[in-house]
This record gives C-alpha cells, structure tokens and sequence, in this order.
C-alpha cells in the first residue's frame, strides 16, 4: 500500500471514531474479516475486506456517517446480522461495513395498535415480545434468531410463510424512519391504521433491498395471533404434495399460514437429526389457521383430507407437542443439516399454480443437467403452501474458490430458467446481487436501467451496498 | 545432530498437520452466524462469537501469516462452554467450536505465543505446587474437619479438585457430612492431591497436562478405591474424557451429584424438612451441556422436603454458561463477572431465594456475582453447591441459621 493510501486510511478511521467512538469502530483485521464473510460458499475477496466496522448507537450517529462517508464517496454496506445467503451483505468493494445491532429496541403500543422497534431489532426477540401480548410478527424468516427487522423489511420478505394470509411485510407498514445515502433523515407512513394512500414513500424502502437507504426504525400494526393445527403427511411421490397445494388454492380451501415441503432425502436426514423415524418419503407439513381454536382445527382436518386425497400414504393432524416440534426443528435446520460435506449454496424456484407439480418435477432432476453438479444429490424442501421449491447444492469445501463461485453461478443460471419458464420470480433474498441476470431477463432492459435510475436519485455516489445492482457476473 | 534434525523435521510436519486441520475444520462454518446469540460473551462485535473466531481463525491461517496478539486474545476470550456447537448442532453436523479453540490455543503455545500472561503463571503455580492457583499444597486440608483421619485405601475415595480445595469453605465440610451420615468408608487424598490438569489444556499447554495425568493416575490407583467421587464439574469431565480410557484401572469415577443419587436411592441418607425456598438449579457447562448430566442433581433436589425447584429459562443443553470456564475468569474478570450476573438476574426474576449448581467454578462466579447484586440492592439471591443442601437436609443435621 502506498504510503498516502495508507494515510487516508488512518485518517478515516480516525473521523469515523470521531462520530460513533472509540468503542464501537474497529480496523482489526480479525474483525473486518468476519465481517466480510457471508454465507456464500466461497472464500471473501481480499480486495473487499473492508476499512472498518463500525457499530453506530442512533439514527443521528447513522446520519452523520453517512454525510461523511458520501462526502468521501466511500462505499459503505449496511450488516444486519449478515445473513442473506444470496450475497447481499456481502462487500463488492473496499469501504466500510455498518452494522445495525444496537439499534435495537422495541415498543409495543396497544393504544395506537402498532409496534416501533429499531432496525436493528433481532427477528426471534420482536416475535417473543409480540408473541408474551398475544400478536404474530407477519414474517417468518429461516434466520429468525439472528435475521434483523430492518434487514427483512428493506427486502419485504415473508420467509416461510403463505402470501394470501397476511401479504407482506409493506402490508403491515406504517412508517419508516430511514438515512438515506447522503445522510438525511427522513420519516415515512403514519401513526394511523389508514394508510396513506397515493405516492407513499414506505413502500419504496420496504422492498429496496437496502439500496435506497437504512432503515433505523419501523412501524407496523398489530396483528392478533390466529390459533393454530399442525399437519403432517408423507408422500411416495414429491408431485402429489405440489397437487395437494394446487387443489387448496383451486378448491378455495382455507390456505395454512405455512405449507412446508421437504424432499425424500431431506426428510431422511432431518428426520434422524431429531431422533424421529425418517418416514420413508417426501413430506408435507401444514399450519392451519383460525379465529378459534375449533376454526383451526377444522381446517386442518381439511388439509388433511386433501392431502389423503392427494395420495398421502400417511396423514394426521399433530398435536401441539414434542413430535410437532421436532418435525418443525428438522424442516428447519433443512439448510444446515445438509451441509456435513461441504457448504451449499441454494436456489429458489417458485412457480405459477399451474406449474407447481411440474416443477417441482423438474427441480428434483435439474442437477442431471447441470455440469458441476452432473452426479450429486441435490436435497430438495421449500415453501410449497407459497408456491416455492429450493433446491440446495452441496459445494465440497475442497474445490477451489474459482470452481465453488462457478459453481454459484451455475446454479443461478438454471435458477434463472426455471422461474422464467414456470412464470414466476420468487426472490425471498432479493432480486439484485446474484440475481441481476434473471430481473434483466424477466423484466428487460429498460426496466433494470430504471432501477439504476432510482438507485441514483438516492444514492448518487452509488456508495450504499454498492455492487448489489451491478451484480455479481 | 541428525537425530534434532530429524525431530525438529517431525515438529514441523505435525504444526503443518495441525494448522491443515485447523483450517478445514474452520471451513466448515458457513458463517450464518445463528450461534451469535447463544455466547456468553458476545457482546456485538463478530469477533466476540464463535462465528468470528471460525472466521478470523481461517483467514490467518490461509494467509500463513505469522499468528498475531490480537488473534491469541480472540481465542482465549471463550469459555469453551459450547453453547455456540450445541446451536450448530441443533442446525447441522456441527462446527467443532470448542475442539478448535482449544487446538488453536495449542498452536499458539507451540509457537510461543501463548497461552495469555495470566495463564503462564498459573502453568508455573502447576508444574511447582500441583495446583494453578499459587498455593501450598499443604493449604488443601485447611477445611477438612480435624476429626479426618486419611486412609492408605478405603471404599470411597474423594477427590475435590483445586477450586474446591483452596477457594470454597463449604463443599469439603458438607461431603465429608454426607458420607459420614451414609457410613460410608472413605478417604481423601489431603495435600497429597494435585491438580486434574484440565486448565493446562484449555489453554493450551498440552505437554503440562501430560505431566499432571501421570501423578494423577499413580495416585488414584495407589490407593485403588471400589470408587472415586468428585465434587468438581471440570475434574470430572477431564478424568472421563480427556485421560486415556482404562487409565484407572476401571475404578469407576462418580460425580458428587450421581453418587450422592445412589445413596438417596440405597436409602442411606434420608432426609429432614427444610424450610420452604425456591432453588434455580445451574447446569455446569461440563457436567450438563458436555456429558449430559442433568437429571441426579434435579432428582436430589426432589427429595428435599421443602425445596421448590424452579427451571432457568435455559437449562439443560441450553444452559447459559456462568462465565467462568476455558481459562476465560483469569483473563477477564470483569467480564466473566457480567456473564455470572446475567445469570444471577435470570435466577433472580424467576423469584429463586438459591442458586444452586454442581461446579465449584460456577458456585464461586455466580457466588460473587450475587453478593455484589445483593449489596447493590438488586436481589436477595444466594449461591450455594449441592452438597451444602444435602448436608444441610440430612436427619440429623444441625438446623443452619
């Protein structure tokens, strides 16, 4: 590094101590390094270890960092917890990483019907706190213990959950207080259950995916937690789970919040994680839902009932329980469980209601057509109940870096076809980063140079999470 | 000349060996950072998890630069309570967190750079008095009661371990209580005992614990008991992990906890009323999250007329560690005192008037921690281990003020 370069760099840890203190920046290179690692399956890039970290206590703090930081147009890439496993929080360039972590608080106000937490807020402690007054956090990210609200909400996902129950994150909205890039603070929504109607800004940041700005508190109303059935059948064949999911929605029967899927070799190895008997096929798991306890059971003994319809060869309503637990802990470890080997990257497909047995189908035997991953099991789960099937591929932790991120790209690539040909997008890590060539193709040329264009009325030293709109290839 | 050639050649492969097992065992995190919340000592920064560590960990390894402070503080800042490897268990096939920490540790020391100043002393106390913590051997019958008279073999032979034996004034007194009361033919090794080893390993200085596995084993089989019993939660996972299987001849190791299960159980102690009180019981990391022992402490509990047993929200495998293992209490105090006060305020908030555990190590952090809650007016709350309970319960006893 040449001598002024290194100058600079002294000089801008020294500002950035200058406005969060001593205590909450590090250039450690033991720190940056974590920092700069994310789930992607290859190694960091050692051209983006970041400068620093800081951790900055308040929207104030934020905001003068970011003045300063666009000033010296120096990228910064916002860190909830650093969990997107398509490449999000990932540094595309050298700068500085801001994690949210102690942002986070919550206030929940049954007088206005609405919750106010930091963005920074972990997921897991906004659901127990709602859960202890008896409210549901309209969200169920797989990260949940560590996921963060602003993190979710900048991408509007739902995670696990089924759409047509309670819509997205933006649904439940009613304000945002976001920096932006340049470093003003700007209030979005209301305190009123009516929305704003019209040009809204909220909407905007709720499903950003961080490029517009970081979100440093959210507003959302309250919703009562329904009461709850669990189901659970066993198929010989993954398709007669997709046509049971079809039938619900073609049928009008009431749709669980959750309508989990896992693959024949999933299950296997969920199941014996958790001690269970592995159940010898594919399984679907449900979560009726109802305004009583009577309305929730009655509907999942009719997701049952479809089920068996469908060709279950075993069905039965769960009671609230050890067993129901620990079939739920084995579809949600699915991710990790299957990485003994090495680690995987996973692709999403979600499909058009007509489409769902077919791709389901063809997302069991996609990786025959695949170069890298030509003769390895792939395990299969998803969100079936919302349309959506993963597929999870396990990159041995012995290929070189330059084979994995091939690898990556491969199976984004056929990620990318497949939701083109079952018409459909998914996104639940977003649309950008390693997803750009698909929204180019889905959406078209003129519709992606208009994100850019958006992307630069907020940010136009292109300084926050920089890179994620360029994407990855 | 050949032969220290050859022998430095041999040195030098196994620190390759070492270093290409490390960073494979590192690559095996895929940094969800899921484990973040469960460390004890995770107080925002990465580095503080054992997400960081993996991380920080494989990167300098990768880089084959030379191993830095910086990197050594990282990695003897961990309890090794595993908490972090029983939330990666609970997900996947696990990252061997705590397995790692302590090799990286070793590393450290063979290249001369570690284990942390403080350790290094307390390695010296060890390898001169038998103990790591700078006292004399002859200190460790201080709280024996003077009617002991030791034996050359007995039945039972007890072994308390350092903690124990210099820092508590309790334990010694209420086994010896709860033995007398069973009739039990015991003995105890008296300043005769040496240190199990166990903190020459968590940081790392491997060739130390060698040494302090010999005396041991000479030691117990010199007086070849039917059992031996321990009191401490470490000593007892060393010796049942960590030493060479049948090194004891199959004389079979309890902890004070089992064996004082079977003597409820033979119906050899039975038990008085104790005035009525909530008790929160703490799992000692080693004893619990480590070898799975969780039900005799809790079932002793059971008998005890008197006595509510009431859950930490955590417990069992999910027990928050009391900020005192790995080595990590000598390093940082102040810390390791914030931890056990965490744990205090959950015990607290449960409305517990007693802690109680099975680990001198988590009764002397927890204990301090409460004291000091408790003379800034925060709680009431008291620390005790089992065998005070037990002793105190026993028919017979002497009602406690």
């Amino acid at each position: 590094m040449k001598k002024s370069e290194r100058l600079s760099v002294g000089k801008l840890l020294s500002d950035l101590k200058g406005i969060v203190g001593e205590a909450y920046i590090s250039g450690d290179i033991h720190e940056r390094v974590s920092y700069a690692k994310d789930p992607m399956p290859y190694d960091l890039e050692e051209k983006n270890i970041p400068y620093a970290v800081v951790r900055p206590g308040s929207t104030q703090e934020i905001s003068k960092l970011m003045a300063y930081l666009n000033k010296k147009k120096v990228p910064v890439y916002v860190h909830g917890s650093g969990t997107s496993l398509g490449g999000h929080s990932r540094p595309k360039k050298k700068g500085v990483v801001l994690s949210t972590n102690r942002l986070s608080w919550i206030d929940i106000n049954e007088d206005y019907m609405f919750m106010e937490c930091g963005g920074g807020t972990v997921c897991a402690d906004l659901m127990k706190a709602l859960d202890q007054k008896g409210y549901l956090l309209p969200m169920n990210p797989g990260s949940q213990l560590v996921a963060t609200i602003g993190g979710f909400v900048s991408n509007d996902s739902i995670g696990h959950m089924i759409d047509v129950n309670y819509g997205r994150p933006s649904h439940h909205l009613l304000g945002l207080e976001v920096v932006l890039p340049t470093g003003e603070i700007i209030e979005t929504g209301t305190k009123s259950l009516r929305r704003p109607a019209g040009i809204e800004l909220t909407r905007f940041f709720a499903s950003s995916e961080g490029l517009f700005g970081i979100i440093t508190k959210v507003r959302m109303d309250l919703i009562k937690k329904p009461f709850m059935k669990y189901v659970v059948a066993y198929f010989k064949e993954p398709e007669f789970a997709a046509y049971s999911f079809m039938r619900m929605y073609r049928e009008h029967i009431p749709l669980p919040l959750y309508g989990e899927f896992l693959g024949a070799n999933t299950a296997r190895v969920g199941f014996q994680s958790k001690g269970l008997e592995p159940p010898g096929g594919c399984v679907a798991l449900a979560t009726s839902i109802g305004k009583s306890q009577e309305e929730a059971d009655a509907n999942a003994e009719v997701v049952r009932s479809v089920f068996e319809k469908e060709k279950a060869f075993h069905s039965r309503v769960l009671e609230p329980g050890d067993e129901q637990q620990k079939i739920w802990a084995a579809r949600e470890s699915t991710i990790h469980i299957t990485q003994d080997k090495g680690n995987g990257t996973t692709m999403e497909v979600v499909a058009a209601i007509p489409h769902l047995a077919e791709a389901m189908t063809e997302i069991h035997e996609v990786s025959k057509t695949m170069k890298v991953f030509k003769d390895t099991e792939i395990y299969t789960f998803g969100h079936l109940g919302a349309l959506s099937l993963h597929g999870v591929f396990i990159i041995p932790n012995e290929w070189p870096d330059k084979k994995k991120k091939a690898a990556v790209l491969e199976v984004m690539r056929v990620e990318r076809r497949l939701n083109l040909k079952y018409e459909a997008a998914g996104g639940e890590w977003g649309q950008m980063a390693v997803r750009v060539p698909f929204f180019r193709e889905k959406y078209g040329e003129k519709a992606y140079s208009l994100v850019k264009q958006m992307k630069r009325v907020f940010d136009p030293n292109n300084i926050l999470n920089s890179g994620n709109v360029e994407g990855l290839d | 000349m050949k032969g220290q050639k050859m022998s430095q050649g041999k040195d030098r492969k196994r620190d390759q060996d070492m270093k290409k097992e490390l960073f494979l065992a590192t690559q095996q995190c895929m940094a969800c950072k899921f484990c973040t919340p469960s460390c004890p000592l995770y107080s925002g920064w990465l580095t503080g998890s054992a997400t960081g560590k993996m991380q920080a960990l494989h990167y300098a390894l990768k880089q084959g630069k030379e191993l830095d402070e910086r990197l050594r503080d990282i990695l003897y800042a961990c309890t090794t309570c595993g908490n972090c490897e029983y939330k990666c268990k609970s997900l996947s096939q696990a990252v061997k967190v705590t397995d790692i920490v302590k090799k990286a540790r070793r590393m450290f020391v063979k290249a001369g750079k570690g284990p942390m100043p403080i350790h290094k002393r307390m390695i010296e106390s060890l390898k001169v008095l038998g103990n790591p913590l700078e006292e004399p051997s002859e200190k460790r019958k201080d709280v024996y009661p003077s009617t002991f008279k030791k034996k050359d073999h007995a039945e039972t032979l007890l072994f308390f371990g350092c903690v124990t034996s210099f820092q508590d004034i309790h334990i010694i007194p209420s086994m010896f209580q709860i033995l007398k009361g069973a009739e039990v033919d015991f003995t105890a090794l008296e300043a005769e005992e040496n240190c199990c080893g166990y903190i020459a390993h968590l940081v790392g200085a491997e060739e130390d614990f060698e040494k302090c596995k010999r005396k041991n084993i000479d030691t117990i089989l010199k007086v070849k008991p039917k059992q031996w019993v321990t009191t401490c939660a470490g000593c007892f996972r060393t010796f049942k992990e960590l030493y060479p299987e049948g090194a004891f001849d199959g004389i079979p190791l309890l902890h004070s906890v089992q064996y004082i299960e079977n003597l409820i159980k033979d119906g050899r102690i039975r038990f008085k009323s104790l005035p009525a009180q909530k008790v929160a019981y703490h799992d000692p990391c080693d004893l619990g999250r480590h070898l799975s022992v969780f039900d005799p402490p809790r079932n002793i509990l059971r008998q005890i007329p008197g006595i509510e047993l009431i859950e930490f929200e955590s417990n069992r495998y999910n027990a928050v560690c009391c900020g005192g293992g790995g080595g990590y209490k000598a390093v940082d105090l102040e810390k390791s005192l914030e931890v056990a006060s965490n744990r205090v305020a959950a015990a607290a908030k449960l409305g517990a008037g007693t802690i109680v555990s099975a680990c001198p190590s988590c009764k002397s952090n927890l204990q301090v921690a409460a004291a000091k809650g408790r003379k800034e007016g925060k709680w009431k709350i008291q620390v005790k281990d089992i065998t005070e309970f037990v002793a105190q319960a026993l028919e017979g006893a002497q009602a406690e003020g």
